[in-house]
């Protein structure tokens, strides 16, 4: 039989299947004659062309709307795209190759992240699931900052879970100035894993105090990722109000329903995620271990930002279902192997009828 | 081989056949929902007219837009009275509005030439396709543009630009 765990051959190997069918799914870039529009992702070839143009970033002089006001959205995307085009030397083939790179990193990603918490194979497992649920390939397949952004998501909270400081603190300033969403579901994801694991060793100890490792580690960088966003927010706006924009005004985003919920995660990761969230909350409250917590924190903030109407706030709801994708991935990942493993680890002599003597 | 063993391969495959059943329904459905988010909305005579705008006009030159096309000049640094990040844009919901029933949808040149006044337009964009100012989509009433004393047509490939008269 073949030893998934004894021999990582076979590890890599399904790893790059998991890849391929990630770069099959994202190939529909290049079938149009143009690369996809929706979702302003003319604005950000705008600011890398200008970057290419006049070697300046132009953080007073928007394009938008018609332009003269100050922009608003993080740089990093636009200069990723100014340094891709500068070397392929053509910007429409520039925007569909970043496709395929984030193609590429989110099984690698979400397989390093959820090997962290579980192992191996549930590692690859997660892998190929993340090719699944729709949302996240429509925001992942489309030339956008958030693609990047849900793109690296997976490799920061591996490095949080990881302790891996240097790592998460270089991936928090990247996100930060990547994607604005993005890093607010980082930096909630953060805080709430910090919060949980206070919470877990005042239960233990019966003693306030800070989160030590990994705990400790998220709490930096939520730290990080306030002082850097809002840092860029009063650097291009002049005010650190990061909340008095037009999507919040005007309540941008959709209330999220079952049907849609469905529709967005698909059969395999509704059940799969579902079955994961119930065995690893039963198995964190009656023993906690640090890495599951912050996959349940991650969960649980996911739940509240696409339910965040029910506490007044309607912005984004159905536009964060991507990001509480993560989580419930690496939860369906965790069913999926756990399932299995109790399958080959059952007493199937049991369920035969005995023999009379 | 003996019962147990062979209980368990078979409940693994059977997992395994369940989840890729449902896998493969899943990964459909994620391929349908997203190949229309790959229609590039606007056309080929669209961007074909770029050429046109990179050789005729100056950075930053303002076009009366929908959001589409407006996004498409900023692409060659040119911009559109619509298009990119409203986040904190003044009055854009009125600026949509206004470009949606006062210039594409309006009810004659004069006010459909006042819009694109009031907004610093140089020329107007009238792509030969459905159009998006914001809030509905609407096929382009050539009758705005044409024979009229407030726009002059400079170019047409099917997708058409009008300069707005002074």
């Amino acid at each position: 039989m073949i030893d998934l765990n004894g021999d990582k051959r076979w590890i890599y190997a399904l790893l790059i299947i998991a890849i391929a069918a990630s770069v099959y799914s994202h190939s529909m870039v290049w079938k149009e004659f143009y690369y996809p529009t929706f979702g302003n992702t003319n604005l950000h070839v705008a600011f890398a062309q200008h970057i290419l143009t006049h070697g300046e970033y132009p953080i007073q002089n928007d394009y938008s709307y018609g332009g003269g006001i100050p922009t608003l959205y993080v740089p990093g995307y636009r200069l990723l795209l100014a340094g891709t085009a500068l070397i392929a030397g053509n910007m429409d083939f520039a925007v569909r190759l970043l496709v395929m790179l984030f193609a590429v990193l989110l099984p690698v990603g979400f397989f390093l992240f959820t090997r962290e918490l579980f192992g191996d194979v549930t590692g690859v497992a997660a892998a190929f699931f993340a090719s699944l649920p729709a949302e996240l390939l429509i925001y992942t397949v489309r030339p956008l900052p958030q693609a990047l952004g849900l793109a690296l998501l997976p490799f920061a909270f591996y490095a949080i879970a990881a302790d891996k400081r240097k790592a998460a603190f270089a991936l928090t300033i990247a996100i930060a100035l990547i994607h604005q969403e993005t890093i607010a579901f980082l930096a909630a994801g953060a805080f709430a894993f910090a919060f949980l694991q206070a919470l877990s060793d005042f239960a233990r100890t019966r003693k306030l105090a800070l989160p030590q490792g990994a705990a400790w580690t998220a709490l930096l960088c939520w730290a990080l990722a306030l002082f850097v966003y809002v840092g860029w927010h009063f650097v291009a706006t002049g005010n650190a109000n990061v909340f008095d924009i037009a999507q919040f005004k005007n309540h941008e985003g959709n209330i999220v329903e079952f049907n849609l919920f469905l529709e967005k995660n698909g059969m395999v990761l509704t059940i799969g995620s579902l079955l994961g969230l119930v065995a690893l909350a039963t198995r964190s409250i009656t023993n906690p271990r640090e890495k599951e917590l912050l996959l349940l924190a991650l969960a649980l903030v996911g739940i509240a930002f696409i339910k965040n109407d029910l506490v007044g706030v309607r912005v984004f709801m159905d536009r964060f279902i991507v990001f509480l994708q993560v989580p419930l991935v690496v939860l369906t990942a965790y069913a999926f192997t756990g399932i299995c493993d109790y399958a080959l680890h059952f007493d199937w002599n049991s369920i035969l009828p005995r023999r009379s003597s | 081989m003996r019962f147990d063993e062979l209980a368990r391969i078979a409940s693994v495959v059977a997992i395994f056949a369940v989840v890729a059943y449902f896998a493969n329904q899943d990964l459909e459905s994620a391929l349908n929902q997203a190949k229309p988010w790959m229609n590039p909305v606007v056309s080929q005579n669209e961007v074909a007219a770029l050429g046109w705008v990179k050789a005729n006009t100056a950075e930053r030159t303002i076009f009366a837009s929908d959001i589409f096309g407006g996004e498409l000049l900023m692409s060659v640094l040119r911009e559109g009275t619509e298009g990119g990040d409203w986040a904190i844009v003044p009055n854009v919901v009125q600026r949509m509005h206004d470009m949606q029933y006062d210039f594409y949808e309006a009810n004659s040149s004069e006010q459909a030439w006042r819009i694109a006044l009031k907004y610093n337009a140089e020329y107007a964009w009238v792509p030969d396709r459905a159009l998006f100012p914001g809030f509905a989509w609407k096929g382009v009433n050539y009758a705005i543009f044409d024979n009229s004393p407030y726009f002059e047509k400079v170019f047409d490939n099917g997708h058409r630009i009008y300069k707005v008269k002074k």
